[in-house]
């Protein structure tokens, strides 16, 4: 796949473990150790950063409210912290999703692998638009109408 | 009740003697003479028995009723002296206390303890009420140490679980991802040995924290074992311990008496303190290793005694950097890990990976001493000190130094009991 995602934990076990699986998955991973550490990885432009939100130097919390205004890749929090609040406090401070410890590898995996596929149709989403039996695809110079007859249903190329 | 009976008893005589008065005056007519002929006994019926038929019938009833009515005297008043006697006691003096009680214990009932039961009297009405009131105070003194407990409790599984995650994370994804990759054949065996080796490194940590736990709790139960020691046998016992240490590193310890510090010129030398040696003893190594990975080139114990409360203060400062202080306040809880204990630490896991990750393991870490000093320690020490002092009656504090570097004051009740 060739993304780049940005991971920042400053438990090393949890950083090799990410770095391995998602090199095994195809990924180019950075790393960073701490905060201040990711805040400066951040100019590699990563497409999807994964924090640890309890970071001695500077907290993951903090370094999103950092990074938010500057970058647009999806930002998914790790913690260990259970409660309510502190969901709701990284979800508002601008992060786009949250997975407790400890949690399932293939999980993890598997909300990277959504969100990032959520940005590539954000990247094509002005490319298709349908009127009533009209459809055009602007990239690929192609409409299609749909006419209905009763019994079937025959898509004309026009 | 006393003044009640003596009333009844008055009453009632002076009933008697009226009936008898009025007795004589229907029968002198008839020439009996009751007081004359009492002495004989149940007189005027054999005596004069003829007068008894010289009788009208009103006046024989009256007669009977007369005697009734002095016969019976002496019961009724009494009977109604009593009750009277004991109705005026418990408006007086039991009603209110009474009521006090049964509130009293209609709100312990409700499960709250939130009351006082007072009640001002000698007697012993109100040493009961006064019983009560200790007995509540006993029962609120109980309850809050248990939510103490609890709390305390709660707090170290919090931050257990907490700090357990990480290795069950680590120790997950790794299952997880050599059971994917393994069978596809990407797993180098190089890569696969080195995995397994980080992973029971985790194992290792999560041993080691069920260990701790362990020991936390053992600490919070433990009861001081008092023994009598002299000030200045605590003295050289602390000296004793610190000396080997001077000799090995640039770390000087300095063994202060406290003069400087409250300026009690008198020699408290000769003190005796009943303190459990081997808790205290704990503390100081405690506090000592401390003090040791973080100070630049000198450490100072002060031991020093106040005879007024009987308390028994421990400083230990050292001339290192000091607490945050944002942390100050949170470094006595279990598994702390603040930033100043996470620079020297290097994280603590020591596994050598390197993957352009910074290995800020700084090699201060003096082995040998014995000392209870581990490397990758898990931040329980100044939380067990704060437990045993507590236990010990007194509690610890954490500061700045005025001159920078950390310095914490730990008490121990030293009275008999």
């Amino acid at each position: 796949m060739g993304q780049r995602i940005l991971v920042a934990d400053d438990e090393e076990g949890i950083v090799l473990l990410l770095k391995d699986y998602f090199e095994l998955q195809g990924y180019e991973v950075i790393t960073a150790g701490g905060g201040m550490e990711a805040l400066d990885r951040i100019r590699c432009g990563p497409d999807m950063i994964i924090l640890d939100i309890n970071m001695p130097d500077l907290d993951g919390l903090s370094v999103c409210r950092k990074i938010r205004e500057k970058v647009s890749c999806p930002i998914l929090f790790l913690t260990a912290r259970v409660e309510e609040q502190d969901r709701i406090t990284g979800l508002i401070m601008g992060g786009d999703d949250y997975i407790v410890k400890p949690f399932s590898i293939e999980e993890l995996g598997a909300r990277v692998m959504a969100h990032l596929r959520r940005e590539e149709r954000g990247r094509h989403s002005g490319a298709v638009r349908t009127e009533g039996d009209l459809t055009i695809y602007y990239q690929e110079r192609i409409s299609y109408s749909v006419r209905l007859s009763p019994g079937r249903a025959d898509p004309h190329r026009v | 009740m006393l003044l009640a009976f003596f009333a009844a008893f008055v009453c009632s005589w002076l009933i008697q003697q009226l009936c008898i008065s009025r007795c004589n005056e229907i029968l002198y007519p008839y020439g009996v003479d009751i007081y004359r002929e009492r002495i004989a006994g149940n007189i005027y019926y054999s005596g004069t028995e003829a007068a008894m038929y010289l009788l009208s019938d009103g006046e024989r009833v009256e007669i009977r009723l007369l005697q009734l009515l002095s016969n019976a005297a002496p019961w009724i008043l009494t009977s109604c002296g009593a009750v009277c006697a004991a109705v005026l006691f418990y408006r007086r003096r039991l009603r209110r206390p009474c009521e006090i009680l049964k509130n009293g214990a209609a709100e312990m009932g409700r499960k709250n303890l939130d009351f006082e039961s007072s009640y001002d009297s000698r007697d012993e009405m109100g040493e009961l009420c006064r019983t009560f009131e200790r007995m509540r105070r006993e029962v609120v003194a109980d309850r809050e140490e248990l939510w103490r407990r609890i709390e305390d409790q709660k707090e170290i599984n919090a931050a257990f679980a907490h700090d357990m995650r990480t290795p069950l994370t680590v120790l997950r994804g790794y299952t997880e991802l050599l059971y994917r990759y393994a069978p596809e054949g990407k797993i180098s065996e190089e890569k696969l040995l080195s995995t397994l080796k980080l992973m029971s490194e985790h194992l290792k940590r999560l041993e080691e924290y069920t260990k701790t736990m362990r020991q936390i709790r053992s600490f919070e139960e433990i009861e001081p074992q008092r023994e009598k020691v002299g000030l200045g046998e605590l003295r050289a016992r602390v000296a004793e311990i610190s000396e080997p240490l001077n000799a090995v590193g640039d770390i000087r310890i300095l063994c202060g008496d406290g003069k400087d510090l409250h300026g009690d010129q008198k020699d408290t030398a000769e003190d005796s303190l009943w303190l459990d040696g081997s808790l205290f003893l704990e503390v100081l190594e405690n506090l000592l290793s401390n003090a040791l990975r973080y100070a630049k080139s000198r450490v100072e114990i002060i031991l020093d005694h106040k005879r007024e409360t009987e308390t028994l203060f421990l400083y230990v400062h050292d001339d290192g950097p000091g607490f945050d202080e944002k942390e100050r306040k949170s470094v006595t809880e279990p598994y702390f890990r603040g930033s100043r204990e996470a620079a020297a630490d290097g994280g603590g896991q020591g596994s050598g990976y390197e993957n352009g990750y910074e290995n800020r393991h700084k090699n201060r870490h003096k082995n040998g001493y014995g000392i209870g000093y581990k490397n990758g320690h898990f931040g329980i020490g100044l939380h067990i000190c704060r437990v045993i002092a507590e236990r010990h009656g007194g509690v610890l504090n954490v500061a700045n130094g005025m001159d920078g570097g950390a310095f914490v004051s730990v008490s121990f009740f030293c009275g008999k009991s």
